[in-house]
């Protein structure tokens, strides 16, 4: 997605992610005709091809934007910025457990999308990919008192906007290859979200804000705890039973009197398949990777790994989509290798 | 005499499941105390303790959930066993958990006898009910029992009066575990067997008397074990470091509670995730299985033998 004039700064993680992209910063505010730093967790990949010239129009229409992302939130009170109301989701969750798999937010399909996802200003967006003006790379600093992780994109913004400048959730797509576990290190995140209320109550409006008494306001969010727990048990049962149905239903559809006396019918039909792979294999030619990959996108794949064979496993209709992203994402490798030959 | 109880809100959920484990469970003197459920929980357990405490002769008084049944046909033995030589005890259940840290009792560490859930979603089925808290077996001696069984002795039955003031009744098994343990009694989860039949859902999100009755619970029990007993406040709560004010500490374990909540919340929706995710291998194989040519070419065979079985219940009946 860079542009062949475009500077790469990879590092290496040095410290927290705090001081990690202050390092960044500091070289970035030193490159002359800066236009934009797009900062990046390592397991983010943006999708769209035309991105820089999105990201470009955005910052352009508005001088006072400081800082743009693809996932962003109003009335956001805590780093927990999906407890506030969700505006720009643009970004598929990929994961690599259970086979692999992804999610998509509800700004990913921009022919479908929500009613409610909307380009504008937010009050954060989510660090995974985040864009900063100019200005904000030579003014603003990730404050490492946080922490080591959570809460520096949130803390980010809130800084950003103190200063004026506004935050933009804007709609080019990024794929996140995380984990299921949508929080890693709870504990921390927990000290985090503290730490980041505590600097910010009663310097910006809703941080750290709520209804009733402080007492009142501990015992309720207490007991609303111990509800979110038993009812992630709720779920771990409801998972439980499922399995146990469906483990059931292939049980009975292997024993059925249908299926075994068609037995015969499909192992012939196997072996047919076999010897067709067999003879392409023969015949056809060592394919490359990005040929394997657009040869994967029309059917299923398990050693595409996460992010692109996922989408077979749901349905029909989602398979179209993975074909759509594996072509993107191998135009998007071929663009790329260009570019480094270019660089080179 | 050990005494049976039940408060029936639904008679058939009652003699589909509470009554048969009375069958099973009940000893020939036993009396059975059956009364119509009033709105708060507390009260009807109230009611059941006083019509139970009118016998000289009261081993212990056995109160179940309309949809509880005792599958254990020993359990009058292993009541009697523990009251006999342990007189100490004053209550028992068969799930409770050690120093819970708040009035929801599974934030300790729990303990449980052999208890199934019955449910009917998702095609009905079984499974162990506490399977995510991972429960040590029973028995043991705990602070709080869970209460769809609770085992009271006569001093229990005499002594101690379910929280009225809880809404709904909700949390009164843990309050009158905690009067039990103040008084200097044992608590004790034992080892039997029962089945629940209910819902695979714990507790509503949006139950707002549960989550009334937590708060009133914790304002009445919290710190009244010290601090390693259960309900006991956090360190830095109880033991400032400095001298900062009621108020300002208030404050800030209100945020830190806001933040355990929603990363609760994310556990809660990672739990989630990881269950959905982990079925999707078994929907395509059944969805291959479904669309599959032998599959369909089968149909009709299958619809006929759905037809003939139906007919042989049909005629059974």
């Amino acid at each position: 997605m860079a542009e062949p004039d475009s500077v790469v700064l990879e590092r290496d993680a040095v410290g927290s992610i705090f001081d990690s992209y202050n390092a960044i910063l500091d070289e970035a505010a030193a490159l002359p005709n800066l236009e934009c730093l797009v900062l990046l967790h390592q397991d983010t990949e943006i999708v769209d091809e035309d991105f820089c010239s999105r990201l470009r129009a955005v910052i352009a229409s508005d001088p006072k934007i400081g800082v743009v992302g693809c996932v962003g939130a109003l009335d956001v009170r805590s780093i927990a910025w999906w407890e506030g109301s969700v505006r720009m989701a643009a970004f598929r969750h990929s994961y690599p457990e259970h086979g692999g798999g992804a999610l998509d937010g509800f700004s990913w399909d921009r022919a479908t999308g929500s009613p409610y996802s909307r380009e504008g200003d937010v009050d954060t967006v989510d660090g995974f990919l985040l864009c900063l003006t100019p200005a904000i790379v030579r003014q603003i600093r990730f404050d490492s008192s946080i922490g080591t992780f959570h809460g520096y994109d949130f803390d980010f913004c809130l800084q950003v906007r103190e200063r004026g400048f506004k935050v933009r959730a804007a709609a080019f797509r990024a794929i996140h290859h995380h984990s299921l576990n949508l929080v890693s290190d709870l504990d921390g995140w927990v000290e985090a979200n503290v730490a980041v209320v505590k600097k910010w109550y009663g310097r910006m409006p809703r941080v750290g804000a709520g209804p009733g008494r402080w007492r009142e306001r501990a015992r309720r969010a207490e007991a609303e705890r111990d509800i979110a727990h038993a009812t992630g048990y709720a779920y771990e049962m409801d998972a439980a039973a499922r399995r146990c149905d469906l483990e059931r239903a292939v049980r009975n559809a292997r024993t059925s009197i249908g299926w075994r006396i068609t037995a015969p019918v499909r192992a012939v039909g196997n072996c047919w398949r076999r010897v067709k792979q067999a003879a392409t294999a023969l015949t056809g030619t060592t394919a490359s990777g990005d040929e394997k990959l657009l040869e994967a996108s029309a059917g299923p794949n398990p050693s595409l790994g996460p992010g692109l064979g996922e989408h077979n496993v749901a349905g029909d209709g989602e398979v179209a989509e993975t074909a759509v992203v594996s072509r993107e994402l191998v135009a998007s490798r071929q663009e790329g290798k260009a570019h480094q030959r270019d660089m080179s | 005499m050990i005494a049976f109880g039940c408060a029936i809100e639904d008679t058939l959920a009652f003699e589909s499941y509470a009554a048969r484990g009375f069958e099973r469970a009940a000893e020939p003197d036993s009396e059975v105390h059956l009364i119509g459920a009033m709105r708060n929980r507390a009260r009807n357990l109230n009611l059941l303790a006083d019509l139970a405490a009118q016998r000289e002769d009261l081993e212990a008084l056995v109160i179940v959930h309309p949809h509880l049944e005792i599958t254990d046909g020993d359990l009058c033995q292993r009541v009697r066993d523990v009251l006999q030589s342990e007189p100490e005890v004053g209550l028992i259940g068969v799930t409770g958990s050690i120093r819970p840290l708040s009035p929801a009792w599974w934030t300790g560490r729990v303990v449980s006898a052999d208890v199934t859930l019955r449910y009917q979603e998702h095609g009905g089925g079984e499974l162990p009910r506490w399977l995510p808290f991972r429960p040590a077996p029973a028995p043991a001696d705990v602070d709080v029992v869970e209460g769809s069984l609770l085992v009271l002795s006569p001093w229990a039955v005499r002594n101690l009066r379910f929280d009225e003031s809880l809404p709904a009744g909700h949390g009164c098994d843990v309050d009158i575990s905690l009067q039990a343990r103040s008084a200097g009694r044992r608590v004790r989860v034992i080892e039997t067997s029962v089945t629940f039949h209910g819902a695979l859902e714990l507790v509503d999100e949006n139950d707002y008397a549960w989550l009334r009755a937590h708060e009133l619970l914790a304002d009445k029990w919290e710190g009244a074990f010290g601090s390693s007993g259960p309900l006991a406040p956090p360190n830095w709560f109880a033991r400032p470091d400095d001298d900062t004010d009621d108020d300002a500490r208030w404050r800030e374990r209100a945020w830190r509670a806001e933040a355990e909540r929603e990363a609760a919340r994310s556990a809660a929706h990672t739990r989630q995730l990881h269950g959905r995710a982990a079925l999707r291998p078994l929907e395509t194989e059944l969805m291959d299985i479904e669309g599959s040519l032998s599959w369909r070419l089968t149909a009709p065979l299958r619809r006929v033998n759905q037809w003939r079985r139906r007919r042989r219940s049909r005629a059974r009946a």
